[in-house]
């Protein structure tokens, strides 16, 4: 908690390593992540387990030296492999009935992301398979694609073809729905 | 022979994250040399890659931020997908079939797992990495009360241990009405009543308000928007603020910034901001000085970066640093910088603040997620952003 007058209240260090690197790293991974599955909650699970296995690895004496590099190589992991499960249990769920399923995993923040062109974006990174969304999001944090393909478990030219195909994709998209407005 | 623009596209495409060989690069330049539309395409293309990378960032509430941090520690963590399954199955099956054995289940379940979650509320009574649990008010069973937060949060289990707790969706909107069942249940720092939404499906636990007293649900009949009392200076204060950001203002009760004499901050809960704290000071000295180290404690330098643009920094209004008004302070071996100043920047929680000094009063203003830009011209109505010298005009008052 962050007060008015700037005085942080926050949780006392138990892992001094893992802990600063959640305070250096949530909020951008939190954001990767919420970006990448479309589903806050969602978000948060892999956000805590990304940690956790950092702790894991901290513990058994195997820190990695690239840490924010790790945990966006763990979480994309986590996210695309979220992607792969989560279509048998979205089948299973229209199977029920409710239509409302994909406003069940939107958060509030779509309300007011509607208003702007990054709303627009988003809709169509959406769009994209969870590995291409994945791969252009690690890319707009800096990642290369050598960086990129190590993270997503593809090949070099496997990853470039993905990246390129799904460029192009968004361009047209996004061509396409400017035309229409 | 039918040139293919696509392959092309898609070559362009693969410069932005991949070296092309140099061949490749030469029958792109070749070709973009000839293709005015394909050149186009590809500037366009590449405007698409920064794009995304300026998307604004989604922010994680505080206090789930707070709960994984926490978490880390306690290293409990099960997979959550098959319980938020179960609850959300649960909503599903009572929406669309009205099967309210289905939620009574659930809740039975949750009552057997209460024994379960007061040995887990005494486990965490002695975390020290855990804050004092709030006293957001008493709410009595058949009470209807008003949920006064955007987005409050219902759980099967009163603890935000995902572990233990799977949350519902929707979450429960500002204005809703919700009838206590139960409680207050004490756990992880916060107050919980087991409530069912008026009008909804959705049964379960919820906290009544924040770990610094800030209520999430307010009973209607005894709620009062009147201030508390407060001293002649105080009340000097909330009168100087504009007056949209001057609501539901209290006396500053806990610890005031350093070197401040008095200090009240204000509530807003505005969708853009959450509070506005104003605080007066021996000197204008005093508050530019307070204001330096505060903006310095979140990485902000003096006279950097650019809040109209949307990134952090700070800057001067009215007189200029190099000029020799009156009140100039050094900091950190720098300056001297004029008194009045201004400035934002992202909070450990990833929300936007903004701060400045108006005189011997210093204001900040917390927003309500990371839109820097947004409310660094809130601050700054009625007029036109950083238009000019005067005051911005959230202290015009001043």
């Amino acid at each position: 908690m962050v007060d008015v007058d700037g005085g942080t209240v926050g949780p006392v260090e138990r892992r001094a390593d893992v802990g600063a690197a959640f305070e250096t790293y949530h909020a951008e991974l939190f954001s990767f992540l919420r970006r990448g599955t479309r589903d806050a909650a969602a978000a948060e699970d892999l956000l805590q387990d990304a940690f956790l296995r950092l702790a894991q690895e901290s513990e058994a004496g195997r820190s990695p030296d690239n840490v924010r590099a790790w945990l966006y190589r763990v979480a994309a992991n986590l996210a695309i492999s979220r992607a792969r499960r989560g279509r048998t249990a979205i089948a299973w769920m229209s199977r029920v009935g409710r239509p409302e399923v994909e406003r069940m995993v939107e958060s509030p923040e779509a309300a007011t992301l509607d208003r702007e062109r990054s709303a627009e974006i988003d809709r169509v990174l959406a769009g994209l398979s969870a590995e291409a969304r994945t791969a252009l999001l690690l890319s707009s944090e800096g990642f290369s694609g050598q960086e990129i393909a190590v993270a997503i478990g593809r090949s070099y030219i496997a990853t470039r073809t993905l990246m390129s195909r799904a460029r192009v994709r968004v361009r047209e998209e996004l061509e396409r729905r400017e035309g229409r407005s | 022979m039918t040139i293919d623009h696509r392959s092309f596209l898609e070559l362009a495409a693969a410069s932005v994250d991949f070296e092309l060989t140099a061949s490749e690069q030469v029958g792109l330049d070749d070709h973009v040399r000839t293709c005015v539309a394909c050149r186009r395409r590809i500037a366009r293309l590449r405007g698409d890659a920064r794009e995304i990378a300026a998307l604004p960032p989604f922010v994680l509430d505080s206090v789930d931020a707070r709960r994984i941090r926490a978490s880390l520690g306690r290293r409990s963590h099960t997979p959550l997908g098959t319980l938020r399954l179960v609850a959300i199955a649960a909503i599903l099956a009572l929406a669309a079939a009205g099967a309210v054995a289905v939620g009574a289940e659930l809740l039975r379940q949750a009552d057997r797992d209460l024994a379960r979650l007061r040995a887990i509320e005494a486990d965490q009574s002695t975390d020290p990495s855990l804050p004092p649990a709030t006293r957001a008010g008493q709410f009595s069973p058949g009470a209807v009360v008003d949920v006064v937060v955007t987005g409050l949060r219902v759980r099967t289990l009163p603890t935000v241990d995902n572990a233990t707790s799977a949350k519902f969706e929707p979450l429960l909107g500002s204005g809703s009405k919700v009838r206590i069942i139960q409680g207050p249940v004490s756990a992880d720092g916060y107050e919980w009543y087991l409530i069912e939404a008026i009008g909804s499906p959705q049964r379960g636990w919820v906290a009544a308000g924040d770990h610094d007293g800030t209520p999430w649900i307010e009973d209607p009949v005894t709620r009062s928007d009147a201030p508390p009392a407060m001293s002649v200076d105080e009340l000097a204060l909330v009168e100087g603020l504009r007056p949209d950001a001057a609501r539901n203002c209290a006396r500053r009760e806990s610890a005031l910034p350093a070197r401040a004499l008095v200090g009240v901050e204000c509530r807003l809960r505005t969708a853009l901001v959450a509070r506005v704290g104003a605080y007066r000071y021996a000197s204008a000295a005093d508050a530019a000085l307070t204001y330096l180290e505060r903006l310095a404690g979140a990485g902000v330098k003096p006279l950097s970066g650019d809040c109209s643009a949307g990134t952090s920094g700070e800057r001067a209004w009215g007189s200029p640093d190099q000029g020799d008004s009156p009140g100039q302070v050094v900091f950190a071996s720098t300056g001297p910088w004029s008194p009045g100043r201004i400035g934002c920047f992202l909070d450990d929680n990833g929300t936007a603040n903004v701060r400045l000094t108006c005189g011997s009063v210093a204001i900040g203003v917390l927003g309500q997620d990371a839109r820097l830009k947004t409310l660094w011209a809130w601050a700054w109505q009625p007029r036109p952003a950083g238009s000019g010298d005067e005051a911005p005009g959230i202290c015009r008052g001043f």
